[in-house]
């Protein structure tokens, strides 16, 4: 018995001095970092922070803290100079880089995040073309920092932006052959807007793809049922645009061409509901509505290959085509070798089937 | 062999027989020592007032000797076909006369004879009459417990367990109590090595006084050392016939309302008589949802201090508003908050188990709701903690087994404080050390953690969940019985045929 009491507090002694006791954040002694935005101006770094600040209740209160440095890792050591407690990034929610530091790289910042412990894999990057500040003040105005990053969750559930999150941005990040692509958000009247994705090449901002594109990237990527495009009314009698909410997707692709020129062809089936249909009696004949499918079909595949011929000609690979042939057995030595954006051909079939019309669509 | 003395050895006199024994007998005022005349001879009757019922006396007894006239007895032994009771003795051995003097028998002896009679009447009084079960509470089934009287408590397992092989070994374990202890066990169905194991270590101990069945089974028990109980101690008649029937021993001591039931596993302690009333699938999510109860009571105090301390960023976005502001003005640190919280709550039940109902029920309003309010109005502690210590205080009493809950409530403070040194890491090392300890113990020399540690798939018809009776018909295989099956199930008739070929 006392042999036994002997060896579990021997055993707890060498667990204590072993690990020490741990580093303890009480969550009420700490200030959460909840967006974080980064600008460059002059070779100096101009950070600023959302803070929650939970002091009132239901009274949810958002701080914007500003911090100028040389270095993007000194914003929070000066942030926590200006603090009464402690700054936190546990719960950081979203980082945005501002176009100006986005255009130098952000590979400083990609390397330090892909170490960090702190972070959940819930964080999202993204970046704009504005200065990350006004982005951020915006934001704070409404009191809620958590507000850029629920406009990107919610369009990524609900509209048409793809699946992305820290961990899928840092295997683009770091994978050579594939383009890192973020959020890109900006400020129409003063409020602020998700409008597309930003283009990486290398960590720098190269290009943009608007909503539409990025709801033909996000058709390409994954499986979906969600996102909503305009497309040209055939009957030009009517309303000039159809608005189609896609219910399902499903993609599909298969390698063709010579291994030393590869082809990826896409096959894409897309269920859609069509809003701003005025003619329900029209749409309701089975004829007119294969017509229909199949102007929607050729509109859709007409755009996609329009958009995978920009990014090819843009060295860009946001859908990692160029993985999808390497890591083929026949796949050429010379791709295997070849860093950033590559020429690898791809083209898309789509097969659009409409599944419902509403009836209040007049 | 030098054997050290017993209480009741050193009452025993070395020289002088009966009547130096009575004579220690007589300073006490209880006992009495009466004369009975007979024609020409003359009996001394010796008893404990207090220990035997006077009304038999006086009818069986002395009314008899007094109609008995010119009867001559040539011999004590004689005195049976005087005294119209079955259970009369005949010795001259002085412990057989101490042991049952002390336990309401009445000494009879023909003038100064060594050789005396006892007759047995003993006392009924001071025992409850009702056995409604008081602590284990069940909304359906019976509603059957025991008494603190060792006779009754048999005589109502007889009735349940009509059987000739339902066999009832009995015990005299106490030097100074001399208590009745029962061992019940059903033959041809329990292993005999569980029996022998059980008698042998009820035999084996040397103890003054047994209160409680509860006492033996530390005795008796594998492991002294350990907060949880190796035996299931039920006051309910169907938990003891059920474990009968698995293949269990139950033993019992007298003046005690409970038995105690092995070789136990853990499961047991989470079984819940209702659970058979019911329909299976009832009785099984009920019983998920008291292991799940088991599992938030042990861990949520001490998942809110790791979280509290360390892991904030774990904290769902919409929880962080409501959790920062309950802890704003909070002077303590989590880990003090939460041993407060815990420790409020400890005083009120140990005070509302030892005040009567109707007072136990206001304190628990004043404790609950007054004492709660004002802890956070005064900032001493948040109110979310207190929603978590009470549903965490409340998950470890729907345990059935009063003394598993109590190991429950008290595992909870070790993992609080290895929780407030090393977050969720403490926590896991808390329950790494459960797993080791668990897999370690045994009940009777069989796993308690069977049929999990070591795997039985078969036992697993009743453990998490409670199977249909066609399916679980057989008892534990860990439990190594005789019979393995317990009845057999008649094949299932698909009702819906019989109606259509009715229609």
């Amino acid at each position: 018995m006392i042999a036994s009491i002997k060896f579990v507090i021997g055993m707890i002694l060498c667990a204590a001095l072993l690990t020490s006791c741990g580093d303890s954040k009480v969550i009420n002694k700490i200030m959460l970092v909840q967006t974080l935005g980064f600008d460059i101006e002059d070779d100096e770094i101009k950070g600023s922070a959302l803070i929650g600040d939970y002091r009132k209740k239901n009274e949810p209160n958002t701080l914007l803290m500003y911090a100028d440095t040389d270095s993007e890792f000194s914003v929070l050591p000066a942030l926590n100079t200006k603090m009464k407690n402690e700054i936190e990034y546990g719960q950081l929610g979203t980082i945005v880089f501002g176009k100006s530091y986005a255009s130098r790289g952000i590979d400083a910042f990609m390397e330090d995040l892909c170490r960090e412990t702190r972070i959940s894999n819930l964080l999202q990057l993204a970046v704009t073309d504005l200065e990350a500040k006004e982005l951020l003040k915006a934001a704070q105005r409404l009191n809620e920092s958590f507000l850029i990053n629920e406009m990107i969750e919610q369009n990524i559930n609900n509209g048409n932006l793809p699946n992305i999150n820290l961990h899928r941005a840092l295997y683009s990040y770091y994978s050579n052959r594939q383009s890192l692509f973020l959020p890109h958000l900006t400020l129409r009247d003063g409020e602020l807007e998700v409008d597309g994705l930003g283009l990486f090449r290398s960590g720098k901002l190269v290009s943009r793809l608007n909503l539409n594109q990025s709801l033909y990237l996000k058709l390409l990527m994954e499986n979906g049922k969600n996102g909503s495009l305009s497309v040209p009314n055939p009957n030009k009698a009517r309303s000039s645009k159809l608005q189609l909410v896609i219910t399902a997707s499903k993609v599909t692709y298969k390698v063709t061409g010579e291994p030393s020129s590869p082809n990826i062809v896409y096959s894409v089936s897309i269920n859609t509901k069509v809003t701003g249909f005025p003619d329900l009696t029209t749409i309701q004949d089975r004829a007119y509505k294969e017509q229909l499918e199949h102007h929607i079909s050729s509109y859709c595949e007409q755009e996609i290959n329009r958009m995978l011929a920009a990014l090819k000609k843009d060295k860009l690979d946001p859908l990692g085509l160029a993985n999808k042939i390497a890591h083929r057995p026949s796949a050429p030595s010379s791709l295997k070798d070849t860093e950033g954006g590559t020429p690898i051909h791809a083209s898309a079939k789509v097969r659009v089937h409409i599944v419902q019309t509403p009836v209040d669509s007049e | 062999m030098n054997k050290k003395k017993t209480a009741m050895d050193q009452v025993l006199p070395e020289q002088g027989g009966l009547n130096e024994l009575l004579t220690i007998f007589q300073k006490s005022s209880d006992f009495k020592t009466n004369t009975l005349k007979l024609s020409s001879q003359e009996l001394q009757v010796y008893y404990y007032s207090t220990l035997i019922d006077m009304h038999r006396m006086d009818q069986f007894l002395i009314k008899e000797v007094q109609q008995a006239g010119e009867t001559y007895l040539g011999d004590i032994e004689d005195i049976k076909a005087l005294i119209p009771v079955d259970d009369i003795e005949i010795t001259d051995q002085l412990e057989v006369i101490l042991s049952k003097l002390l336990k309401g028998h009445v000494l009879i002896r023909l003038q100064d004879n060594e050789n005396c009679a006892l007759v047995h009447m003993p006392s009924s009084s001071g025992k409850r009459t009702s056995n409604d079960t008081e602590n284990e509470f069940s909304v359906v089934g019976p509603k059957v417990g025991f008494i603190e009287d060792i006779d009754t408590n048999i005589h109502l397992m007889r009735l349940q367990l009509n059987i000739p092989t339902l066999v009832v070994k009995e015990f005299s374990i106490g030097s100074v109590s001399h208590t009745r202890v029962a061992m019940l066990f059903i033959e041809g169905v329990t292993n005999p090595d569980i029996v022998e194991r059980v008698e042998q270590r009820l035999t084996e101990f040397d103890f003054d006084v047994i209160f409680d069945s509860l006492l033996l089974d530390q005795f008796i028990s594998d492991n002294s050392n350990t907060p949880f109980p190796l035996f299931l101690s039920t006051e309910r008649r169907d938990r003891v016939v059920y474990a009968l029937l698995n293949g269990q021993v139950a033993f019992v001591s007298d003046g005690s309302p409970y038995f105690s039931t092995g070789p136990s596993t853990l499961f047991d302690f989470f079984i819940s008589p209702e659970d058979y009333y019911l329909p299976w699938i009832l009785g099984s999510f009920f019983r998920m949802i008291r292991i799940f109860g088991v599992v938030f009571s042990l861990f949520a105090s001490a998942l809110y201090v790791a979280v509290m301390t360390y892991h904030y960023e774990v904290v769902p976005r919409n929880l962080l508003g409501p959790l920062v502001f309950s802890r704003i003005n909070v002077p303590f640190n989590p880990v003090l908050e939460a041993l407060f919280l815990e420790a409020t709550i400890e005083f009120l039940r140990e005070a509302g188990a030892r005040l009567p109902t109707k007072i136990g029920q206001t304190l628990g309003i004043v404790g609950g709701i007054i004492v709660g309010q004002a802890a956070v109005e005064a900032a001493l502690t948040s109110n979310i903690l207190i929603i978590i210590v009470s549903l965490s205080a409340l998950a470890s009493f729907a345990t059935p087994i009063y003394r598993m809950s109590n190991t429950i409530r008290f595992l909870r403070f070790p993992i609080i404080l290895l929780s407030a040194v090393w977050g969720a890491l403490g926590i896991l090392i808390g329950v790494c050390f459960l797993i080791v300890h668990l897999t370690r113990l045994k009940s009777l020399g069989f796993p308690y953690t069977a049929p999990l540690f070591p795997f039985r798939g078969r036992d697993l018809k009743d453990s998490f969940l409670r199977l249909p009776y066609q399916y679980a018909n057989k008892r534990p295989g860990y439990l190594r019985t005789d019979s393995t099956i317990r009845y057999v199930p008649k094949a299932f008739k698909h009702t819906l045929k019989e109606w259509d070929e009715e229609s």
